[in-house]
């Protein structure tokens, strides 16, 4: 089935063509690591079945040409206020420089002990961890 | 008629004319969870009673004393379990936050306060909103109260159980890409998912941030374009709230639609949908034809890659959403840990359910060094595509028409053991949250086992008044 894919994948012209990677156990544990989620051994073979047929099903994605094709950040940028003579204009902003920001001045927020409420181990006033070094 | 199959605008004619107390709507529903709720599950939690009659006695008062009441004003609401509620829980359906107290009121709870309407509890829902059927909670599935071996769809299930069997009047649920208005149409219930920006999430528990929004589900379209009224507007808090004049949605309920553009796209009759459905749908069509709607046939063509682009981006912001659930300062802490690194890999290993895991192991993967560009940076792209669809589409007709899912409700554990299919049944709503424009999703008959069918309603940005207007002639011409 990966084989096959190769294939079809390299028959279309595409922007950029990536071969699918097979997925490894090692690969799981890897991304599991990063997630930060400590998988059993069973838990780690049933997300490669599931990786690879999800990435498989989405490889469909790579047939469509998107060279030209400018990526959606913001979804309604036309209803925010579009880019000034801003000299960060240009840069990675956010489309239509969409990073909106409140103007910095200090409002009631979250009480201490309110923000503490839920925290499964605390001491004075702080969240408590184990030792970190 | 029952007080509990009543919708919310029928409900406050009678408290106005004094023809029922609010604490009786209250008691009526009470006694309605008391018969179903066994059976249905569509709650986690529940406020405490006593408290929910003490508002209600307060809404009688109001109207002993002759004051006027705000239209929803003693309308009993079922919230969703991903939206905060100051001092009652917010599970999300997780082990993880199966004993978090929410210390802040949601924007969208606090609008429903300022207007009078009464929370009587938190609804079941997929874990994080992760699923289509309500299958993937903690705390067990609910059921469809059309049939109980049924799912009531996903993931705002547990709402559209609740409107639907009469546990609440109205409820809210919360649309990613599909999950207020797949669950609407499995139940027989309305439900809007509105344009992206249109209702603040502040106090929503974030799974998409780029495709979550908040909406109604109700037992008619009058209901829901109250509730909308309720609920949008802009938010500071949200700094995707888009803020612009809010017009009175109850003004768009004219059961008019000469001169309507209707499109329909050919892409969503296709393979795979059922026969049932179709025929339905195709009625529905005819009608809205026979009464002066125009129905064009138009094209998406770039449908077919709504679900893989949907599941790169959405995971790939689930991924990030839930890096915040670390087991220190909310939430589940594994006892088994000796280190900071163990405490949190052991808590979110411990905490986390089965599909939360694989949506953030999938979203990690196509974040992490190398692969970003080929999965995330190219779902980005065709997403713009997707967009581009639409935005084709509008310049030609004012909405769209389509079947809400391609199935009536599925037999509960019909799916679970295949992801992708389950990924599957959101085929016709994900668009939607893609492209940001609003949704709703409406009754429009049965199958012959008596499961409802829905169909869906899409207009440009901001057109909720056009999803109106449309949905409520075609609810009153299926009256007839």
């Amino acid at each position: 089935m990966v084989s096959n894919v190769k294939q079809l994948t390299l028959k279309k012209k595409t922007d950029k063509i990536i071969f699918l990677m097979k997925i490894t156990k090692e690969d799981v544990v890897y991304i599991s690591r990063l997630a930060k989620i400590k998988l059993k051994e069973e838990e780690v073979g049933q997300y490669q079945k599931n990786l690879e047929e999800i990435l498989l099903y989405v490889e469909k994605l790579k047939t469509l040409p998107t060279e030209k094709v400018k990526e959606t950040t913001h979804i309604l940028s036309q209803f925010t206020p579009p880019p000034t003579s801003s000299p960060l204009e240009g840069e990675d902003k956010g489309e239509g420089g969409a990073n909106r920001l409140r103007k910095d001045v200090a409002v009631k927020g979250l009480e201490q002990k309110d923000a503490l409420s839920n925290a499964p181990a605390k001491k004075d006033g702080c969240f408590r961890v184990p030792k970190v070094i | 008629m029952k007080i509990q199959e009543l919708p919310a605008h029928q409900i406050h004619k009678l408290l106005v004319k004094k023809e029922i107390s609010c604490q009786e709507v209250i008691r009526e529903i009470f006694k309605t969870i008391g018969e179903k709720e066994g059976e249905i599950h569509a709650y986690l939690s529940f406020r405490d009673r006593e408290k929910v009659l003490r508002e209600a006695k307060k809404v009688d008062e109001k109207l002993k004393n002759g004051e006027k009441l705000f239209p929803l004003e003693g309308i009993p609401i079922a919230i969703k379990d991903n939206m905060c509620i100051s001092g009652e829980k917010t599970t999300c359906a997780s082990k993880i936050l199966e004993n978090f107290i929410s210390p802040y009121d949601a924007t969208v709870i606090k609008r429903l306060k300022e207007k009078g309407l009464i929370f009587i509890g938190k609804t079941n829902m997929d874990e994080f909103a992760f699923g289509s059927s309500t299958e993937n909670s903690y705390f067990g599935p609910t059921h469809n109260p059309y049939d109980l071996e049924r799912v009531p769809g996903g993931s705002s299930g547990g709402s559209a159980a609740a409107v639907a069997s009469g546990e609440a009047t109205v409820a809210l649920g919360s649309d990613t890409g599909g999950s207020i208005r797949q669950p609407a149409a499995f139940c027989g219930v309305v439900g809007l998912k509105p344009t992206y920006g249109r209702v603040s999430r502040f106090g929503l528990v974030a799974f998409a941030s780029s495709l979550d929004q908040i909406g109604p589900i109700t037992k008619d379209v009058t209901d829901s374009a109250l509730l909308l009224n309720v609920i949008s507007g802009y938010d500071l808090m949200d700094s995707t709230s888009v803020n612009i004049t809010l017009p009175d949605f109850t003004k768009s309920l004219i059961p008019q639609v000469k001169g309507f553009k209707i499109g329909v796209p050919q892409e969503y009759f296709v393979s795979g949908i059922d026969r049932e459905v179709e025929a339905s749908i195709k009625k529905s069509i005819k009608l809205l034809e026979a009464i002066g709607a125009k129905i064009e046939e138009i094209t998406l063509p770039h449908t077919d890659y709504g679900i893989a682009t949907y599941y790169i981006i959405a995971t790939a912001e689930a991924s990030a959403n839930l890096a915040r659930f670390d087991g220190i300062r909310y939430g589940y802490r594994s006892k088994n840990n000796k280190t900071l690194s163990e405490l949190y890999e052991h808590s979110r290993a411990e905490g986390f359910g089965k599909e939360a895991k694989r949506r953030i192991i999938l979203g990690t993967y196509v974040l992490s060094a190398g692969y970003y560009n080929a999965y995330y940076l190219k779902g980005l792209k065709v997403r713009t595509l997707i967009k581009e669809d639409f935005n084709q589409a509008f310049r030609k007709v004012d909405a769209i028409l389509t079947p809400t899912s391609p199935t009536t409700a599925f037999k509960i554990g019909e799916k679970t053991d295949d992801p992708l299919k389950m990924y599957l049944a959101d085929v016709f709503t994900i668009s939607a949250n893609l492209a940001g424009i609003p949704g709703i999703s409406i009754p429009c008959g049965f199958s012959k086992e008596k499961l409802p069918i829905g169909l869906q309603i899409l207009a440009p940005a901001f057109g909720e008044e056009k999803i109106f207007q449309i949905a409520f002639t075609l609810e009153q011409s299926l009256k007839k």
